[in-house]
């Protein structure tokens, strides 16, 4: 099985970008960050599209890029599939010849191949229509048939879903995931939310400022965060504070700006504090005790969103925590801004990453 | 409907700009008249000035699409091309120096006493009093209108569609050829209509480098001029102006038509 490895080095605008990759077959890789991460930047080296200043390429055997030995495959030459973010379909060209556009062959056998493709990505009579004519989930089909159509030896997609709305979005993530479930291609798929990318690939690459800050399954890695961003990019609310080691298992945490919560993790020093905000529990200001949640830290709510029969409810602690609870909870409580609050949660479901000492909150290596 | 004194003012300015430009147009076939008109085709001299208008301005513009393109699409794609806005600011120079300018710099260039003079005169090519030099002037004036228009073209190419033409396994000539050419149809094709139309009308130029010789050098411009000059000529340089602004007028057209307005409208979503 082939694995495609991409190292690359390179300027990348005000930051660097210092990336190293590995992608095995069958096992399709997403590639998350912010925007401004450099993740497009990765794809377009690993494309051919981009020659960054040090770097290697490689899908198996052969060396697509070296830098170092001067090794340099044409991105015309490599087979290496990419999914543009807006899909870049030819405007000229209708349907079914954007996708003959990577097949070789007499025009007959290319057209047939063509809508073949097509059927199978549902848009098969969309085969004689301009780009231009046909919505945002039937361009992203019709730009992974094209891509898919040029038999790639790799699949690289570009943030494939953003161009969507919210309501197509849903099914196409689902088709998406089949679709590189069942490649037997190495395939990265960038994308800015963990969500989706959580749900897209069985493994997780978190990409921060040019460097890719952890790496593995994105459960392992929302549930260890190596550093107080991919806790953040997570999801997770991130607080600071500093460890203080404490007798038994326990390591107690002096949150800046006041309150005290305890942790199963060990640290010393400066510390980020991460908790999900489902695992946070709100209760009314004087109840608790009496039970194993160990932390209680009082606050006052800043905001209430409504979201289906969810609520999300923003806490000055004073610094900001974010709980998840039912729409009726927070009915039943009265949580609106102002009212005093108290965030529970278990020690156990609290994360601590240690910072250092300077503050920067990233850990380097993965 | 209350009309702001800004609108009148625009309106009544566009009124005055196409009066202007329209004015001495019509002034001009409605001092022929078509009988005139046809007469003075029927003269051998004008039918040959107007012949070698036609195939030296259709080479020059095939030499500069042929040559222009590519080189356009060279200036506007690639970034890291060294000097490359020292040449976008060399290649539009033509544009502004005025004809005469221009003749005398092709003097200096491939004349006989020019820089290029012995060289050219010892392979055996003459470009002074021969109507390869009216070409040769029409090229160097020409061009910097095809370019300009081609390399703006060329650079409002959404540069991932050329990207992903090379990713499916097209390289650079037929990314060129397939996806480059075709998004930058109308673009190339208003620069050439501009620049066939400032071939027709050169006159200063191909004055000074390649002389009047009718049948040789003696365009049309340089024909209506010959007749003006020539004591009671003015209804023949009437004559021969009308049937010019026709000609030009319809060459204008027919590359519009053929070339540019075709294209988008095939490309626009709600032809499809």
């Amino acid at each position: 099985m082939d694995v495609l490895t991409i190292g690359a080095e390179t300027r990348l605008r005000d930051l660097r970008l210092s990336a190293e990759l590995a992608v095995r077959a069958g096992e399709p890789l997403a590639l998350a960050g912010p925007s401004g991460a450099g993740k497009t930047t990765v794809l377009r080296v690993a494309a051919g599209l981009l020659r960054p200043q040090r770097g290697r390429v490689s899908l198996g055997e052969e060396v697509w890029l070296d830098t170092a030995a001067a090794i340099e495959v044409a991105a015309e030459r490599r087979r290496c599939g990419l999914v543009f973010q807006d899909y870049a379909l030819f405007p000229r060209l209708n349907v079914w010849r954007n996708v003959a556009y990577g097949m070789r062959g007499p025009r007959r056998t290319r057209r047939a191949a063509a809508l073949v493709l097509l059927e199978r990505f549902g848009v098969g009579h969309l085969a004689e229509a301009r780009p231009g004519a046909i919505s945002g989930g039937e361009r992203q089909r019709v730009a992974l048939a094209r891509t898919l159509a040029a038999q790639p030896r790799a699949l690289l997609l570009d943030e494939p879903l953003a161009a969507l709305d919210p309501a197509s979005r849903r099914g196409a993530l689902a088709e998406l995931r089949t679709v590189l479930a069942e490649l037997a291609l190495p395939a990265i798929v960038v994308t800015h939310s963990f969500e989706e990318a959580a749900l897209l690939a069985p493994r997780l690459a978190v990409i921060d400022r040019g460097e890719v800050v952890q790496t593995g399954a994105p459960a392992e890695v929302s549930a260890r965060p190596r550093s107080a961003f991919v806790a953040d990019f997570a999801g997770a609310a991130v607080l600071h504070g500093s460890a203080a080691g404490e007798g038994g298992e326990l390591t107690m945490v002096r949150l800046q700006g006041g309150g005290e919560v305890r942790s199963v993790d060990a640290a010393r020093g400066p510390v980020a504090v991460s908790v999900f905000p489902w695992e946070v529990s709100l209760e009314p200001p004087g109840r608790g005790g009496g039970d194993s949640i160990l932390n209680r830290v009082p606050g006052e709510v800043s905001t209430v969103t409504i979201v289906g029969n969810r609520a999300r409810v923003g806490i000055a602690l004073p610094q900001p925590l974010v709980a998840e609870v039912t729409a009726a909870s927070a009915e039943r409580l009265g949580l609106r801004p102002g009212s005093a609050v108290v965030a529970a949660w278990k020690a156990a479901a609290t994360r601590l990453i240690p910072l250092s000492p300077r503050g920067s909150a990233s850990p380097r290596s993965p | 409907m209350r009309r702001s004194p800004f609108s009148a003012l625009a309106a009544l300015a566009l009124l005055a700009t196409v009066a202007f430009l329209l004015v001495p147009v019509v002034a001009v076939f409605a001092d022929v008249g078509p009988g005139r008109l046809l007469e003075a085709l029927g003269e051998e001299s004008a039918r040959e000035a107007l012949r070698l208008s036609l195939w030296t301005t259709l080479l020059a513009v095939v030499i500069v699409v042929a040559v222009g393109t590519p080189a356009a699409y060279l200036l506007a794609r690639y970034e890291g091309l060294p000097g490359r806005s020292l040449i976008l600011t060399a290649i539009e120079l033509p544009l502004v120096m005025p004809p005469a300018v221009a003749g005398v710099a092709l003097l200096a260039a491939f004349g006989p006493q020019g820089i290029f003079g012995p060289l050219l005169d010892s392979a055996g090519v003459e470009l002074v009093f021969e109507t390869a030099g009216v070409v040769v002037a029409l090229v160097f004036v020409a061009a910097p209108f095809y370019l300009s228009q081609g390399v703006a073209a060329f650079a409002a190419l959404d540069g991932r569609q050329l990207e992903a033409a090379r990713t499916l396994g097209a390289g650079p000539f037929r990314t060129f050829a397939t996806v480059a050419l075709p998004g930058a149809r109308e673009g190339l094709a208003s620069g050439l209509a501009l620049a066939w139309g400032r071939a027709l009308g050169e006159f200063g130029a191909t004055l000074l480098f390649a002389g009047s010789l009718q049948g040789v050098t003696q365009t049309t411009p340089l024909a209506i001029f010959a007749e003006f000059s020539r004591p009671g000529g003015f209804t023949a340089a009437l004559a021969l102006s009308a049937v010019l602004i026709v000609v030009s007028g319809a060459l204008l057209l027919g590359v519009k038509l053929l070339v540019g307005e075709r294209g988008p409208a095939r490309g626009r979503p709600w032809t499809s």
